[in-house]
């Protein structure tokens, strides 16, 4: 993988001067927290699609970051056709929610029928087959993608004048605060959705016992669709907001997915709570593993892995999983 | 005996029957099974059942463990596949009907073990049984009318399933299927792993919520005895085919159910 690739939100204080001093030292640590916190969103919102398919299915959609992929091209398209000339301002904000609500919707279309076709005819075979299905859907996804739109990135420009904003020598760029707010709000509603409505109670029943959910008159398959279409929506989410920091190309589903599953499996695979505290634990790994440890940003992706493989370690189960005993 | 039966199979061989002209042998019962087969593999758990339940009955089905009971509840509700045979709820057939479609046609399995949703509340539960119902009135009404049969269901309201102990959350098993209002409700082993004590409380409910409610009550059960008091009429099971039939105190006096069930 190139290394250019992973640094979805750009860190805005990267080059900032030299801090001195406690408070300099109290500033650097909130500039470090804001950055991490925002790239922690990014692959918390990620991180859902697999850790909810995950509850119902048991099984990890390797074609979710490529699903990703997908909106972040379908919402560029939208995004410049409606934008045409116009600079950056009121307009262009417009057109780029416009571009991310037919990305959503896409996606949702996409991620159901990738479900219809590859893994529910796999539904009763064995647990490795839908997985390798999985893993066939994402290079068709991405080959289909490279073929069709070729093979140089593109690249989508700023809505809005993205300066930074300092306060107490504290930097943030409007797009960081685009993203805290964007991904902040999806998750509440998500939050809300499966708490709350009829169907999100639904989905919850069914990942805790598909056969006791048939029997209380919930359709299974509906279910199964309905959680492909909000994890293939927060995919959309994420790759809009990442899109603009990030170049689009074929293959920028594939690390970001990566991360996100590390981060799923962190907090606890299945756990939606677990998922959104394992992506902003490794959003601020990545940001305090470079600015306070010094690992060069050239391994940054490899912090990652080093946390998944200590958490399977120490507690293969996750932060809020829970040592769940197969079924006989 | 053995001729009839003999004959009758003798009959079917030679003369194949229209399928249109074939009426289910219980044709008439709220519940018909007919010639009910169901393979796991190269096994067969059930062989071939055939039996009617009518309107307002509480049958049970006793037997050892692996006779089949739970197999003939789980294949009538669609969550294991029917190898050969028919069922039929209110003259309609439901042999290939999906496990939710079935509830939503007034079955309800409350399963073995209970499988309450653990992490989702007592209230939740229940909203959860009333999935087929899109009236939230209709729903408010029919929780108040679970937590008067069963008080300390709404003292956990709020509670997880899972912190429930055993007793309670059979009750909120049968809670919840009941808030669907089905007509017939298919019990599996509602006694299993509780307390004497509790286990005669859940039969006082079962009783009373079939005088009540109105609701045809099929159960199966390795506890005998408390099976057949409850009943009107029973089965006998012995691996996978129905060995014995009578009411429920028929099968109480009979001396075979005495020594092989009762432990007398």
């Amino acid at each position: 993988m190139v290394a250019n690739v992973i640094c979805p939100v750009r860190i805005a204080a990267l080059h900032a001067p030299c801090r001195q001093g406690f408070f300099g030292i109290m500033a650097s640590f909130f500039q470090h927290f804001i950055n991490g916190i925002t790239l922690g969103g990014v692959y918390a919102l990620v991180a859902l699609g697999y850790t909810m398919v995950y509850g119902i299915l048991k099984f990890i959609n390797f074609a979710h970051g490529d699903i990703l992929m997908w909106g972040s091209y379908v919402g560029l398209f939208t995004y410049n056709a409606i934008r045409g000339s116009a600079g950056p301002g009121a307009f262009s904000i417009f057109a780029f929610f416009v571009a991310m609500l037919v990305s959503c919707v896409f996606c949702a279309l996409l991620g159901m029928s990738v479900e219809r076709v590859a893994y529910k005819p796999l539904r009763k075979a064995e647990r490795l087959a839908p997985l390798l299905s999985a893993i066939g859907v994402s290079y068709f996804l991405s080959n289909a993608a490279q073929l069709l739109f070729g093979t140089q990135s593109r690249k989508m420009d700023y809505p809005f004048d993205n300066s930074p904003i300092s306060f107490l020598s504290v930097s943030i760029t409007p797009h960081q605060l685009m993203v805290l707010a964007v991904s902040a709000a999806s998750m509440a509603f998500l939050i809300f959705f499966i708490n709350k409505t009829k169907t999100g109670k639904a989905i919850r029943a069914t990942s805790l016992d598909q056969d006791a959910a048939a029997l209380m008159g919930i359709n299974p398959d509906r279910i199964i669709s309905v959680t492909f279409a909000i994890g293939s929506v927060f995919a959309a989410i994420a790759g809009m907001l990442v899109s603009l920091d990030i170049k689009i190309y074929a293959t920028m589903g594939m690390m970001l997915g990566m991360k996100a599953f590390v981060a799923a499996v962190v907090g606890g695979i299945g756990d939606i709570a677990g998922a959104v505290l394992g992506g902003i634990m490794l959003g601020l790994l990545e940001t305090f593993g470079i600015a306070v440890l010094h690992i060069p940003v050239g391994y940054k992706d490899s912090i990652a892995f080093v946390v998944l493989i200590l958490i399977l370690i120490v507690k293969p189960s996750g932060i809020l999983g829970k040592n769940i005993r197969e079924k006989v | 005996m053995t001729s009839g039966f003999k004959l009758a199979s003798i009959a079917s061989k030679f003369m194949p029957r229209e399928k249109s002209m074939v009426k289910p042998r219980n044709a008439g019962m709220m519940l018909e099974v007919d010639d009910l087969v169901v393979s796991y593999g190269a096994i067969k758990a059930l062989k071939g059942i055939s039996f009617g339940i009518a309107k307002g009955e509480i049958v049970s089905f006793i037997g050892a463990n692996g006779a089949g009971k739970s197999t003939l509840l789980n294949s009538i509700a669609s969550i294991v596949e029917k190898s050969a045979g028919s069922v039929f709820f209110e003259g309609r057939n439901i042999t290939h009907s999906k496990t939710n479609d079935i509830v939503k046609s007034g079955i309800c399995l409350v399963p073995e073990g209970r499988r309450v949703f653990a992490d989702l509340t007592v209230d939740e539960n229940l909203d959860m049984g009333a999935y087929t119902i899109d009236d939230k009135k209709v729903i408010d009404a029919r929780k108040e009318e679970m937590f008067s049969i069963f008080e300390i269901l709404k003292a956990r309201r709020e509670q997880k399933a899972a912190t429930l102990s055993g007793g309670e959350q059979q009750m909120l098993a049968i809670a919840r299927a009941l808030m669907s209002s089905p007509r017939l409700i298919l019990l599996d082993e509602p006694g299993l792993g509780l307390a004497p004590l509790m286990v005669e409380a859940i039969f006082r409910i079962i009783s009373d919520i079939s005088k009540k409610n109105d609701v045809t009550i099929l159960l199966v059960e390795q506890n005998a005895k408390m099976a057949l008091k409850a009943s009107t009429r029973a089965f006998v099971m012995e691996s996978g085919n129905i060995v014995l039939e009578g009411s429920g105190d028929e099968l109480l006096k009979s001396e075979k159910v005495r020594k092989a069930y009762l432990g007398e």
